[in-house]
């Protein structure tokens, strides 16, 4: 198992080395600060654990739970940075956008009202694990929402933010689900976490170095004339009407 | 147990997310063009059906109700592949408005929903009991409406109307 693990570190660090060495060849790492920020955090917090696994085992615990904090926060940092380069030319997703993500975090706060109505205060403070776990969640929802806005008003993708967001998601999607097992499992799922959370990263490296290696910009949608929105849509609600009282008219005939 | 099933539903729906999130096809938006009315009403023209049960071939009865029903079938999916292309074009146009109401999002989704939910009960309808069928119990629940429609006009107009023998003052 160490062995393993050492191995799937080096090569994470790697790959790390590579992503951000290509980020600056190609100048994407302008194009993506928050992006390259976080890769290079990444990396600097994997050797600085490192580091600390040499002092006591607590003070590693400690170190890791930080800095795992950290890169929850430049998570957020990065979902944003996706989300405003993929809809960069489509004002009207925007705002739609605006309006979707908006209700999770409503949800999200609605519930801790109603929580802090019934609890104590120290009864809601959640563990580090659970602390990551919530977070992650938000993150996924954000992430959800960005998708479902993507294959709602069918955006393209250009090559370089689709691997980013895919690799974000993906990464995502399995940090949730093994966090969540290892809080309900407890120690019992501690030896699968430590095997598929760092293939899954470095799969999630993989497709990032991948899809990075070189600048592609992004499809524009082709400039519309600016349209009269509410008649549009009032042409739309009755174009499905008659279209509805046709199906029925012909099978009735 | 229901925290661990949100954090894995979540999961599971961003995987699902990447797996069906595929490139737009801008053919899908090529117009194909409403299928003609009459077209509906040949299919269904009753002479043909009076003919067919007319010659006491119980094979050949079979055989002209599957065409049929394969070709009303083909009729309705026509327009709900019209519907489908105004419903593309609609949200198309909107990505660059900028002065999209998300009410008014879900007001044009809702109407393609609706469109889709009668869509596929007449299609069940025309599966499960034919063309011919379904073409009578769509006419059955018509008059069955206007008669209900009738009667609550009736109640309406009798709750409204003074009663008779009441003392005015």
């Amino acid at each position: 198992m160490r062995t393993f693990t050492l191995t799937v570190w080096w090569a994470g660090n790697f790959v790390l080395g590579v992503l951000l060495y290509r980020g600056l060849r190609s100048r994407l790492a302008r194009e993506y600060p928050v992006f390259y920020g976080y890769a290079a955090y990444v990396l600097c917090s994997s050797l600085f654990l490192l580091r600390l696994s040499l002092a006591s085992r607590h003070t590693y615990s400690v170190g890791y739970w930080v800095v795992e904090f950290v890169s929850v926060l430049f998570g957020i940092g990065v979902t944003w940075e996706i989300y405003d380069s993929i809809l960069m030319g489509y004002p009207g997703v925007r705002r739609m956008g605006r309006f979707f993500i908006a209700l999770p975090v409503l949800v999200l706060f609605v519930r801790f009202v109603v929580e802090l109505a019934d609890q104590p205060l120290q009864v809601l403070l959640p563990t580090t694990l659970e602390l990551e776990r919530n977070l992650r969640l938000g993150l996924a929802a954000l992430l959800i929402a960005i998708l479902s806005l993507l294959a709602y008003y069918r955006i393209s993708l250009g090559r370089n933010v689709a691997s980013l967001l895919y690799g974000y998601t993906l990464f995502i999607a399995t940090t949730v689900a093994t966090l969540a097992l290892r809080s309900a499992l407890g120690a019992a799922f501690q030896p699968w976490w430590a095997v598929l959370q760092p293939l899954a990263y470095l799969v999630t490296l993989g497709m990032w170095c991948a899809g990075l290696w070189m600048r592609e910009t992004n499809p524009l949608p082709s400039p519309e004339l600016e349209r009269d929105y509410e008649r549009l849509s009032r042409q739309t609600i009755a174009g499905m009407a008659r279209l509805r009282a046709r199906l029925a008219y012909g099978v009735r005939s | 147990m229901i925290g661990l099933t949100v954090f894995i539903s979540a999961s599971a729906a961003l995987l699902l997310l990447l797996l069906f999130l595929k490139p737009p096809a801008e053919s899908e938006e090529a117009p194909a063009g409403l299928p003609d009315r009459a077209i509906m009403e040949r299919i269904l023209a009753p002479e043909d059906a009076r003919y067919i049960a007319g010659l006491r071939l119980p094979r050949v009865h079979r055989m002209f109700l599957r065409e049929r029903r394969r070709l009303a079938i083909a009729w309705l999916r026509a327009n709900r592949a019209e519907a489908t292309r105004l419903f593309v074009l609609h949200r198309r146009a909107v990505r660059q408005t900028r002065d999209v109401s998300p009410m008014m999002e879900v007001r044009v989704a809702c109407s393609f929903a609706l469109f889709m939910l009668n869509y596929a009960a007449i299609v069940g309808l025309v599966q499960w009991v034919g063309p011919f069928g379904a073409g009578a119990i769509l006419r059955w629940s018509d008059s069955l409406g206007a008669a209900m429609e009738r009667l609550s006009r009736q109640l309406a107009a009798s709750a409204g109307a003074p009663a008779s023998g009441t003392i005015p003052g």
